[in-house]
């Protein structure tokens, strides 16, 4: 017989004080949860009732409820902003029925190896909100860094503080349509007629599991276009891969270089990606 | 525990295990018009309507869900009284083995109330977490377009 007990708090102060109990879980949507079965857990947080299920964008700001569904994200953004890189990533991710359940928080809590979050939480320098014992705002690599954050806290909201007004691009590689991606690519960039004015590149599912393509950043931020068709771009977009059953991690660095390659021809010069 | 759903407009209070899925209490309660398949959120067979949006019901667990509206194939038409997209589905030649029917329906039919004129990318994208093993899809699509023409022409 099961012992397991859900909760359902209406405040929350009210949830947080359920995390601090032992074999104590928080339900999202619950996608994750039920490939990992709580017959382990004690109980489980439900947070259905905390109001947490909302988006907000005031001037190129946006503020989304931990609750939010990559669906509702993705269906918002196609109204609100559809060239935001948030809503074309989350918009493709898994399927249907699961974009309608996988909520923003529990992605962020998680992180998946496959996520199609993280790419563009990283180059939107997005900004995780929470509440409880590490109460805060944490940015990407601090979060990914310590995963002790997250003992006794719940993520609220998630903060987009720089959202529109880019060129976005979204890649995320698969062998058939519904599949986990083995990388993504998320890339932002400004021009002003033939000048480069800013660019954020970002690859995930190699070894660092988000990277940040700096040194690419600074090299093509002012630059013509032009430079776009030089032969180093592909070097300075490589990116270290382990093994996986999508292939080789040399197959893998080769296949993310060519598209930060493709996708930067794509965001500045519109060519067909 | 025990808890209401509001299953096809009617209260139903059912009793069960705190793990279970909403597949499992709508199967363990003769609702088998919703099809167990992959029980890992791929194959979309068990998909049902919870508040009018898309879910796979396995992956949904019943607790999370209590009080609110499911919708399964079985609450929108009868054999007497089809819904428009049933008799396309059978119009089209769109129903193969039929386990995969329901679900494709009822993804459809999401679609269809948000967007009575959807092109095919978005006829795609809408059924893009139901699997069809007969891969019967381009007469399941033509009975969406079929669908799509007939219930925009009553409104």
């Amino acid at each position: 017989m099961s012992t397991v007990q859900w909760y359902f708090p209406e405040t929350l102060d009210e949830a947080i004080s359920y995390l601090g109990r032992d074999k104590t879980v928080i339900h999202g949507g619950g996608t994750s949860l039920i490939k990992s079965g709580i017959a382990s857990f004690e109980g489980i947080v439900d947070l259905s009732k905390l109001g947490l299920n909302y988006l907000k964008a005031d001037k190129g700001i946006l503020e989304i409820g931990a609750s939010t569904t990559f669906g509702e994200v993705a269906e918002s953004l196609a109204n609100l902003h559809p060239e935001c890189i948030l809503g074309k990533a989350l918009g493709s991710a898994a399927s249907t029925p699961m974009r309608n359940r996988i909520t923003l928080g529990g992605s962020v809590s998680l992180l998946p190896l496959w996520s199609d979050l993280i790419g563009p939480m990283s180059v939107l320098h997005g900004v995780i909100c929470t509440e409880g014992r590490n109460g805060g705002t944490y940015d990407l690599p601090a979060w990914i860094a310590d995963r002790t954050l997250q003992r006794g806290s719940l993520v609220t909201s998630l903060l987009f503080p720089d959202a529109v007004d880019w060129r976005a691009y979204y890649h995320r590689e698969t062998r058939v349509g519904f599949d986990y991606p083995s990388l993504t690519v998320s890339v932002l960039a400004r021009k002003n007629n033939n000048t480069i004015e800013k660019v954020r590149i970002a690859v995930s599912g190699g070894l660092d599991r988000i990277r940040r393509l700096k040194e690419l950043e600074e090299r093509l931020s002012g630059a013509d276009l032009s430079i776009l068709s030089s032969p180093d771009l592909r070097k300075m977009a490589s990116v270290e891969f382990g093994g996986k059953p999508a292939g080789s991690p040399e197959y893998l660095s080769e296949i993310a270089a060519v598209r930060v390659e493709r996708a930067l021809k794509a965001v500045l010069m519109e060519e067909e990606s | 525990m025990k808890g209401t759903f509001f299953v096809n407009g009617r209260a139903k209070e059912w009793s069960f295990v705190p793990e279970a899925t909403l597949l499992d209490v709508l199967r363990a309660n003769g609702h088998s018009e919703v099809h167990r398949g992959c029980d890992e959120g791929v194959c979309g067979t068990c998909s049902v309507l919870l508040e009018g949006v898309l879910v796979n019901s396995c992956q949904v667990f019943a607790a999370s869900v209590m009080e609110k509206e499911i919708e399964t194939v079985a609450g929108i038409g009868t054999i007497h009284e089809p819904h428009p997209l049933q008799k396309a589905f059978v119009e089209s030649g769109a129903v193969q083995c039929g386990f995969c029917t329901p679900a494709m329906i009822l993804a459809a039919l999401a679609l269809l109330r948000k967007n009575p004129n959807p092109n095919d990318k978005e006829i795609l994208s809408a059924l893009d977490g139901n699997s069809c093993r007969c891969t019967g899809y381009v007469k399941i699509i033509e009975a969406v377009r079929l669908a799509a023409r007939r219930m925009s022409s009553h409104d």
